[in-house]
């Protein structure tokens, strides 16, 4: 489909309910159990240093977000998301060629912090930290049975919430925001047209990581 | 798939360019049916079509944008049985010419029917190229009707333009009582050349159905058989000269029970559905 796209709107591209979209998560992690709650936990362990230590431990942290992004993309996109929308393999392609970058990065790019007194280095851990501990949890609060919460590593918004920390923390290339910055906006539409009281929560991460960034950038480059 | 099943006293509409009836009630399946492998979901999707079958239902629609509902059709279909008198209605959904009769064979496959009874065009995509191919299939016996869809007024001027010039057995259009810009000339002109005409978004997606829940229906709704809402919208749509099938999605077999009610008794004349739209616009 590419001939007269411009007739169809966001609506158009909406392909399942509310009811589908959150049951997915209770059957991706029936289905996978323990797996999520295993990435989420070594997650947590891989990420949380970075709050103390910042970029010294980024290399690492990139590389482990590398996995997470890999993961998603088979586990979720390729696995579950796929069944019920007909674009879940251009997703998974998406994240894995995330994963990719994130690789590359870490494998070749020593990691660069912020000059002292910047906001980057201290708003990335509590986005990790939400994306970790909040986005879980967000779900259940909002009345929606735990069994289907979505973890980091198996699951897009909190693996993806928690990459907008590390890229703060790091200092990362613009490149490597792009996907997470569209997959946002898609996530953020999909759950407006579909309702959902949390649909503003991972755009509203994005625009605090991008606003973040935006001024530590400013900051550093009228340094003498 | 020919044939008829069902209570007698359902209501149809004859397929102007064949004669064969259909009940004035289908069963859309944009999103209702798209339960991927949720093996629940799908038994209750089976469970709508039971009962859509079972209240004398035939026309089932799909298309291969719809994400998995031509499987979760098919697996239902072979759950109940393969019921004979299934109206298979799908969709050709590409932009490239050379894809459609492909897509139309995977459909097929994912349907598990010996042949689809109706291929129409999605929102006219790549019309051009695949309107022949259809009316080749056509002549040749692999389904026994065509058509061209659209959804939400888009492309109106240009699904004229094909009602008027090509020979189309049914056009599927977005008609209710609050959007009636059909009204005016597309309706008209299909019933004009004998062109069947299938209605989606009876509803407005469910937004006619959450805007008057808690309004009751008025009194004289009762005068032409409606009982709720769903059947005063649904009984609207279909008492329509031109239309031959409404086709409500839903994925709760209580409420594929109440719209196929709309199918049965009397439905509203000229008068009443004047009526029904002064109210619905004074509401």
């Amino acid at each position: 489909m590419t001939g007269g796209w411009w007739t169809y709107a966001p609506r158009d591209f909406l392909m399942f309910s509310a009811r589908t979209y959150h049951r997915l998560f209770a059957l991706h992690n029936q289905a996978l159990w323990p797996l999520p709650l295993l990435t989420h936990a070594v997650g947590l362990a891989a990420l949380a240093p970075l709050a103390r230590t910042g970029a010294r431990v980024a290399r690492f942290a990139t590389g482990f977000l590398a996995v997470a992004w890999g993961l998603v993309a088979w586990s979720y996109f390729v696995r579950d998301y796929r069944t019920i929308h007909t674009f879940g393999y251009w997703f998974a392609a998406a994240f894995a060629l995330e994963g990719a970058l994130l690789a590359g990065v870490a494998a070749r790019h020593p990691a660069r912090g912020w000059r002292a007194g910047s906001i980057a280095p201290s708003v990335g851990p509590w986005l990790i930290a939400f994306g970790m501990l909040g986005l879980p949890l967000l779900g259940p609060v909002l009345g929606r049975p735990w069994w289907q919460a979505e973890w980091f590593g198996s699951a897009p918004d909190p693996t993806v919430t928690a990459t907008f920390g590390v890229l703060l923390v790091r200092r990362s290339p613009w490149w490597l925001w792009l996907l997470p910055v569209v997959w946002t906006a898609y996530d953020g539409i999909t759950l407006w047209l579909l309702r959902a009281d949390d649909a503003l929560v991972t755009p509203a991460c994005a625009a605090l990581a991008l606003a973040a960034r935006h001024v530590s950038a400013r900051s550093a480059s009228r340094t003498p | 798939m020919a044939g008829t099943q069902g209570p007698p006293d359902v209501h149809t509409r004859p397929i102007p360019s064949s004669g064969e009836r259909l009940p004035i009630i289908g069963l859309g399946s944009w999103i209702t049916f798209n339960v991927g492998r949720d093996v629940e979901a799908r038994l209750a999707c089976t469970e709508v079509i039971r009962h859509f079958f079972a209240r004398g239902g035939r026309l089932i629609d799909s298309s291969p944008m719809y994400g998995s509902s031509q499987e979760v059709i098919g697996a239902a279909l072979r759950a109940l049985g393969s019921p004979r008198g299934v109206f298979a209605a799908d969709k050709i959904w590409s932009s490239s010419p050379s894809e459609g009769p492909t897509q139309a064979e995977e459909t097929r496959r994912r349907w598990g029917v010996t042949r689809l009874d109706l291929l129409q065009v999605h929102n006219l995509e790549a019309w051009e190229a695949h309107l022949p191919r259809l009316f080749e299939m056509k002549a040749a016996g692999a389904i026994r009707y065509v058509g061209v869809t659209t959804s939400h007024g888009r492309r109106t001027s240009e699904t004229e333009r094909l009602v008027r010039t090509q020979p189309l057995d049914f056009v599927q259009v977005t008609y209710n009582i609050v959007d009636r810009e059909l009204d005016a000339r597309l309706l008209p002109l299909a019933r004009d050349r004998g062109i069947a005409v299938i209605v989606n978004r009876p509803f407005q997606e469910g937004a006619l159905l959450a805007r008057f829940a808690r309004r009751p229906l008025p009194a004289w709704a009762r005068e032409f058989g409606a009982a709720s809402w769903p059947q005063f919208l649904l009984k609207f749509v279909v008492s329509h000269a031109a239309v031959t099938c409404a086709i409500p999605a839903t994925s709760q077999p209580a409420h594929v029970i109440e719209n196929m009610d709309a199918a049965y008794g009397p439905l509203p004349d000229a008068t009443q559905r004047r009526r029904m739209v002064a109210w619905i616009e004074s509401s």
